[in-house]
Formats: structure tokens, C-alpha cells, sequence
């Protein structure tokens, strides 16, 4: 346990100035400020409902469990396991006595971590957004700013996406060509695009379509439950993977 | 003898190639070990075996009298090992002294030691630079930085002079001097730079087709050579018949000096004294030293014949 607090401590540390971090903090910034824009520009367009959840929360809980947040982990993985493919860092980090596993789980423990502060900072940002809207709007001044709901869906969202999380850190780090976990992630999202339309429980299984499930199934636990299980004994077994291959 | 060091028929292939065919490597406690070999000889391979980087497929390694397990990453032993393997591996994006930071979170060493292997490496002034901005040699200086962050007893450096300035190599050279004499570190330094190696090791082992070939003093690596002897005296011609006459196998070199081959180095005195007493005018009279450089070409020679 020792270990791997100091090996989390240390990846925290590697992430400093990241294009990583970055874009966890920019992408939901990005997709919150331009519902908002079409918002400000086109009221009528954007809010048919009165309600600021139908009308603003539901379609970026949509865009961003479906879409976003997939590519945003292919990317994030990506990026963070590219911070030792780059200049083969696993020789220094390996000769160090530190046991390869602690190191895997420290990362992935920190890449689950940078992927769910985008979560976070979506949530603060549309939370924002939609105190704005109930401000400045009449139309919208009796809608409640669904604080409670949003947060429980993303969290739902974020625990189902565990998953595609877990497969996601397994091919960054176990190819160093990044076109691997980008192309399985992007054929992820393609293949979630067509399989969200059936809506059976292999649908709401599928590591790409598991977090918009969970969202939108409020009540259902399968879409949550399993992904989340299956993503943590595939996160454990690519832990032992990585750290028992050999790193040339 | 205590060895820092020790492997045990150490063995790997890849594939249908053995990178390191049966090495039994013995490396004395408190000294600078040169490990040559030409390139594609085994040597990053073995040194990879020796830190664990790589698993054997027969023999082990064997560190300060503690056996290597296969399957556990023993804190005690690597704890105690400093490397440098290949090219400076950094994080670009963080400075010199973040580089040095994360390693030392993972080894658990006081903060304290960042400010003392900054100054050891003459970084401290550039620590807060990114390493982006680093210069090669730099970046070499940092990267030896972090091997030492743990106060290692056993240092293996491959290339560590790679893009150091000759002032830079100049102080690696007392750096790891230093390392042996006050802090009884043993280093083992794979090198191309056969002068450098020269300059500092005092136990040279040479490696080839992934097979040892050699491993001992320098002086040892010398005496395997044969001993010669450059002598000047007032009649050279004269006096080199007189010496083959007297059966001292000698030819004339550049410079009207002589080159007389010894069986061992007290025959000096015995060459000395016979052209006295022929009567020549001995003004000179210098043991030769061949370089590193041709002992390891002789070695490797004798190896492909």
C-alpha cells in the first residue's frame, strides 16, 4: 500500500502542465460554452421546455456520455501513457524498487482520476450555465437548477464508464503507437452511436454506451453495475499483464 | 573476495539469437568496472539482466552477497542500485528538479538529497528550467543526477559521458572517483570511449557475441599483452644488433628509439645494463603502456580467430 501511495504521488506529480489536464478541463468547458452560446443566440431553438434539465441538462448529459467523454478518455489515456512511451521511460521507472504493479495501478488510478475531474468540471460549468439561464431568462425563472439530479447521473455515467476506462489504459500502454487506443476508441463511439439506438441490455453493456445508459436509466442498476465490475477485473488484469510482460 | 557484483552463467536469447550466452560476471567491491564491448556485443542486454529489467532465461544475478529473485522486485537490493541505462530518459514538460522529485517520491529518499545530487551535477542553477530546455549534456547531467538521488552502493552507468563537454567529462571522471574512494560505491561503466574507461577503471571486463571474453585489473588486461620496452641510445643501429644477438626480440621505431619485447617487466633492468656494458649511451629508457583502445581490439581478435 505504501507503494503505491508513493507511486500515485508521483504520477500526480507527472501530470503537472499536461496537455492531459488540459483538455479535461477544456472539452467539457468547450461543450457547455457553446450550448450555452446557441442559448444566448437562439432561446427558442434551445429551450422549448421550461425546464432547465430537459432543456439544457439532458442534452449534455447525451453529448458528453455518448460522445465526449469516450473520445476525451481515448485521449486522455492516450496522452498520459504517452508520458513514458515517448522516451522509453520504463527502463528508469522499472529499475527503480518499486513493483510494476503499483506503478500500473497508480496510473491507472490517475487516469481514472483526470477523466472524472472532466466530469467534474462539466457538471460545475452546466450548473453554472443554467443558474445564468434562470437569472437572465423569465421563461426559465421557475425551473429549479437540477443540482442534485445532474450530479447523480454523472456520477452514474463516470462509475459505467469504468469499462471503457480500463480497455482504454490497456492499449495505450500496451502499444506505444498511439494510433492503437485512438482507433479503438474512436470505432468505440461509432459502434455506440449505432448500438444506442436498440435499446436491450447488451446495448446498455457495451463499454461504449454503458455510461449513456447509466445516465439516462436513472433507476436501472444493470447498466452500472456490470460495466463498473467488468471494468475493475479488466483494469486488474491489465495491470498484471503490463507488469509481468517484458519492456524492450 | 567481497563482490558487488556477481552473475551466474546469465543466459538470454531473442529468438534464434543469444544476446548473452553464459556470462559470469565478478565485480570486485569499491571499484570502477569498464565493461566494453562492441556494439550488438550484449552489453545493455547484460546490464538490463543485472537491474532487472529483462528476466534470464538461465543463470542469476547476484548482488553484495543477495541472490536476485526472478519473481519479486527486492527493495533492499535495488534500493542500493543506481542506473543509467541507454539515453537520459526525462519528462520534458517538468523541470530538472520535478524530474528528480518524482523518482524520489518512488524511492522514498529525504527531500534534502535533490538540493545535494543538484550540486553534485552542477545543475542547481538551471533545476527550475523545464528539461525542454535542457542541452544534451544537461540532460545527461540529470539524468546521472537521478541515478545517485538513492546514495546507491552499486551504479551502472551506460554511456554517461554521452554529450558531455570535456570540462563535463573531466568532472564525471571525479564524480565517480569520488563515489568509489569516500563513499565505497562500486561502478560499472559501459562506454564507447575506450580513453575515458581508461582514465578511471581499475577492473575491465570485455564482452563479445554476448560471451565474456575477459575480466579483471587493467593492469592484468596489460601484462596478457606482453611487456615492451622504448629504449634511445647515441648508436641505435649497433645497438638493436647487439640486442637481437643476445637473443631480445627488438626493432627500430620512429625517432631513432628501439622497442624491445620483455617476457616480463624485470628484464628492464637486464636490457639496461647490457647496452651499458656494450657500451651505449642509455638516455631513455620507458616501459610502454598499450592503450585500452588496442587491448580491446587485440581481445575482440583473438575472440573471432
Amino acid at each position: 500500500m505504501r507503494e503505491l501511495i508513493a507511486a500515485l504521488s508521483a504520477e500526480s506529480l507527472k501530470i503537472h502542465r499536461t496537455l492531459a489536464v488540459r483538455l479535461a478541463v477544456a472539452a467539457p468547458l468547450l461543450l457547455v460554452g457553446l450550448l450555452t452560446s446557441a442559448g444566448i443566440t437562439s432561446p427558442n431553438a434551445i429551450f422549448r421546455s421550461t425546464d432547465l434539465s430537459a432543456a439544457f441538462a439532458r442534452p449534455i448529459l447525451t453529448l458528453w456520455t455518448l460522445i465526449l467523454l469516450p473520445m476525451i478518455a481515448a485521449i486522455i489515456t492516450t496522452l498520459l501513457a504517452d508520458l513514458d512511451h515517448r522516451e522509453h521511460h520504463w527502463d528508469q521507472l522499472f529499475a527503480l524498487p518499486v513493483r510494476r504493479s503499483s506503478i500500473f495501478a497508480a496510473k491507472g488510478l490517475i487516469a481514472v482520476t483526470v477523466i472524472w475531474l472532466a466530469s467534474f468540471v462539466l457538471f460545475a460549468a452546466a450548473i453554472a450555465a443554467m443558474a445564468g439561464f434562470k437569472w437572465t431568462s423569465h421563461r426559465l425563472a421557475a425551473s429549479a437548477v437540477p443540482v442534485g439530479w445532474m450530479f447523480r447521473l454523472l456520477i452514474r455515467a463516470d462509475v459505467a464508464s469504468l469499462l471503457l476506462i480500463a480497455i482504454l489504459f490497456w492499449c495505450s500502454l500496451r502499444w506505444r503507437n498511439f494510433v492503437v487506443p485512438l482507433g479503438v476508441g474512436v470505432a468505440g463511439i461509432i459502434s455506440a452511436i449505432i448500438m444506442v439506438q436498440s435499446r436491450s441490455v447488451a446495448a446498455s453493456l457495451w463499454p461504449w454506451t454503458a455510461p449513456a445508459f447509466a445516465a439516462n436509466l436513472a433507476r436501472s442498476t444493470t447498466p452500472l453495475i456490470i460495466p463498473a465490475a467488468v471494468g475493475i477485473i479488466v483494469a486488474v488484469a491489465a495491470c498484471s499483464h503490463l507488469a509481468r510482460r517484458e519492456w524492450r | 573476495m567481497p563482490w558487488a557484483l556477481e552473475t551466474e552463467n546469465l543466459t538470454r536469447s531473442f529468438g534464434a539469437v543469444k544476446a548473452v550466452d553464459g556470462v559470469c560476471l565478478r565485480v570486485p567491491a569499491r571499484c570502477i568496472c569498464g565493461f566494453l564491448g562492441p556494439n550488438g556485443s550484449g552489453k545493455t542486454t547484460t546490464l538490463r539482466l543485472i537491474l532487472g529489467l529483462l528476466r534470464p532465461d538461465q543463470g542469476h544475478v547476484t548482488v553484495a552477497g543477495v541472490r536476485v529473485s526472478r519473481f519479486a522486485r527486492q527493495r533492499s537490493i535495488y534500493q542500493s542500485i543506481g542506473a543509467l541505462v541507454e539515453s537520459p530518459s526525462l519528462y520534458p514538460h517538468l523541470t530538472g528538479r520535478e524530474n528528480l522529485e518524482v523518482a524520489r517520491r518512488l524511492l522514498g529518499v529525504n527531500a534534502k538529497r535533490i538540493a545535494e545530487v543538484l550540486a553534485e551535477v552542477g545543475l542547481a542553477d538551471d533545476s527550475f528550467k523545464p528539461v525542454r530546455q535542457y542541452s544534451l549534456g544537461m540532460r545527461q547531467r540529470l539524468a546521472l543526477a537521478l541515478a545517485l538521488l538513492a546514495s546507491p552502493t552499486l551504479l551502472v552507468l551506460d554511456e554517461p559521458a554521452n554529450g558531455l563537454d570535456p570540462a563535463g567529462v573531466l568532472e564525471l571522471r571525479d564524480l565517480l572517483r569520488h563515489l568509489v574512494s569516500e563513499r565505497g560505491a562500486t561502478v560499472i561503466l559501459s562506454s564507447h570511449m575506450l580513453y575515458e574507461v581508461e582514465q578511471v577503471a581499475d577492473h575491465v571486463a570485455i564482452l563479445a557475441h554476448g560471451r565474456l571474453l575477459f575480466q579483471g585489473g587493467l593492469g592484468e588486461l596489460r601484462s596478457r599483452a606482453g611487456h615492451a620496452l622504448q629504449v634511445r641510445v647515441n648508436r641505435p643501429e649497433p645497438a638493436l644488433a647487439s640486442l637481437l644477438a643476445s637473443g631480445w626480440r627488438s626493432e627500430r621505431m620512429d625517432g631513432g628509439l628501439l622497442r624491445v619485447h620483455l617476457a616480463n617487466a624485470e628484464e628492464a633492468a637486464l636490457v639496461n645494463a647490457h647496452l651499458i656494458a656494450q657500451g651505449f649511451a642509455v638516455s631513455r629508457l620507458v616501459e610502454e603502456r598499450p592503450a585500452l583502445e588496442a587491448l580491446f581490439l587485440e581481445s575482440l581478435a583473438g575472440a573471432t580467430a
